[in-house]
């Protein structure tokens, strides 16, 4: 398929358990891709517990919402909030002082199929849970993309997730394994890639290295994928090549740390291997 | 000497990840299908009494759920006595 047969579709990046990393990911897919010169639109569909016009850096900017526009008090055009960075680049910010149940399926559809005659991409933040939020979040979307954690309750949220997507008709679902140790992998400390696409069950789309320089990133309000020393960013980028139809292969483990080699060493060692 | 590097290494079978794995093993089959342990028990019973209608069987029928792919199975191993 071409990268060009794939443009136009709305994606919806969900998890069902919160924390696992959703809108950072909406985040830097989002930049990464309107880096590749695309035109994309987020949406923020967490309303009541907005968080994307943070991580963005774009909280000064905003001035309406997307309730404010389902209820006519604004057009699409006065909410969308311009990226600072990417010219393409556009957030549609949920309300904060409302909540999930005061929009429905239905006016997301709309909002969703408006933005889609203008960009390339709409990528929408669904909230965590599987409630009203999930549903309005999922309406529009073509594709969707779970977020998880190599961590037994996120593996088990994402599997419920998964299985109401697929449920609700959805072919196309991916999954990103999102804050992984590879060294607590190596030392059986932890899930490794492997494990959780077994259970699981879906395609990979990405797996992104734990990596501190997001905590610093999300400080200032800056995409991740912007740092070059980012492993993490890396990896968000990659997501986004794979989204418009690059093969990309997935990003081996970073090097071990001189413990590591000697662990690793030792081990060899004491097994007789 | 090796089981105090399996120890401080984490060599063993029991490993946290191999832990991980069990659990969810069994946690995203009952899941899946909103079955419960005790339901399988259940299940395996009355599959276990529909049997003995025809053939005499040998100790308790095994229950397992097993995944496979985003399919879940039931797995009732009977075993019939021997003559």
């Amino acid at each position: 398929m071409t990268a060009g047969s794939e443009q136009h579709q709305v994606l919806v990046v969900a998890s069902g358990k919160g924390g696992v990393g959703k809108t950072t990911t909406v985040a830097n897919v989002s930049c990464a891709l309107a880096r590749m010169g695309l035109r994309v639109a987020v949406v923020d569909l967490d309303i009541g517990l907005k968080k994307l016009d943070l991580i963005m850096g774009l909280e000064n900017r905003v001035i309406y919402d997307i309730v404010q526009v389902i209820e006519g008090e604004c057009t699409l055009k006065q909410a969308l909030v311009k990226d600072k960075r990417f010219p393409g680049l556009y957030m549609l910010p949920a309300a904060q002082t409302r909540n999930k149940d005061d929009i429905s399926p239905d006016q997301v559809k709309g909002v969703c199929s408006q933005l889609k005659e203008e960009f390339d991409y709409v990528l929408v933040d669904c909230p965590a849970g599987i409630e009203q939020g999930f549903r309005n979040a999922i309406a529009a979307a073509d594709r969707a993309i779970v977020v998880t954690n190599p961590e037994v309750s996120a593996v088990r949220d994402a599997d419920r997730i998964i299985g109401m997507l697929e449920s609700n008709g959805f072919q196309d679902i991916k999954l990103i394994v999102n804050r992984v140790h590879w060294d607590m992998v190596r030392n059986g400390d932890m899930l490794s890639i492997e494990d959780v696409a077994e259970h699981l069950y879906v395609d990979l789309i990405g797996v992104i290295p734990e990596d501190q320089y997001v905590v610093v990133s999300t400080n200032k309000g800056e995409p991740i994928v912007l740092n070059d020393k980012s492993r993490a960013g890396a990896a968000f980028d990659n997501v986004a090549r794979r989204i418009v139809g690059e093969e990309v292969p997935i990003l081996p483990p970073q090097e071990p740390s001189w413990w590591g080699r000697i662990k690793n060493f030792s081990r060899g060692i004491f097994s007789g291997h | 000497m090796l089981g105090i590097f399996e120890r401080l290494f984490n060599r063993s079978g029991a490993s946290s990840r191999a832990q991980a794995n069990q659990r969810l093993q069994v946690v995203l089959a009952q899941d899946r299908c909103a079955a419960s342990a005790d339901m399988l028990q259940i299940i395996g019973n009355d599959v276990a009494r529909v049997v003995r209608k025809h053939l005499e069987i040998s100790g308790e029928p095994r229950i397992h759920m097993l995944r496979q792919g985003r399919q879940t199975v039931i797995d009732i191993n009977i075993t019939v006595k021997a003559r």
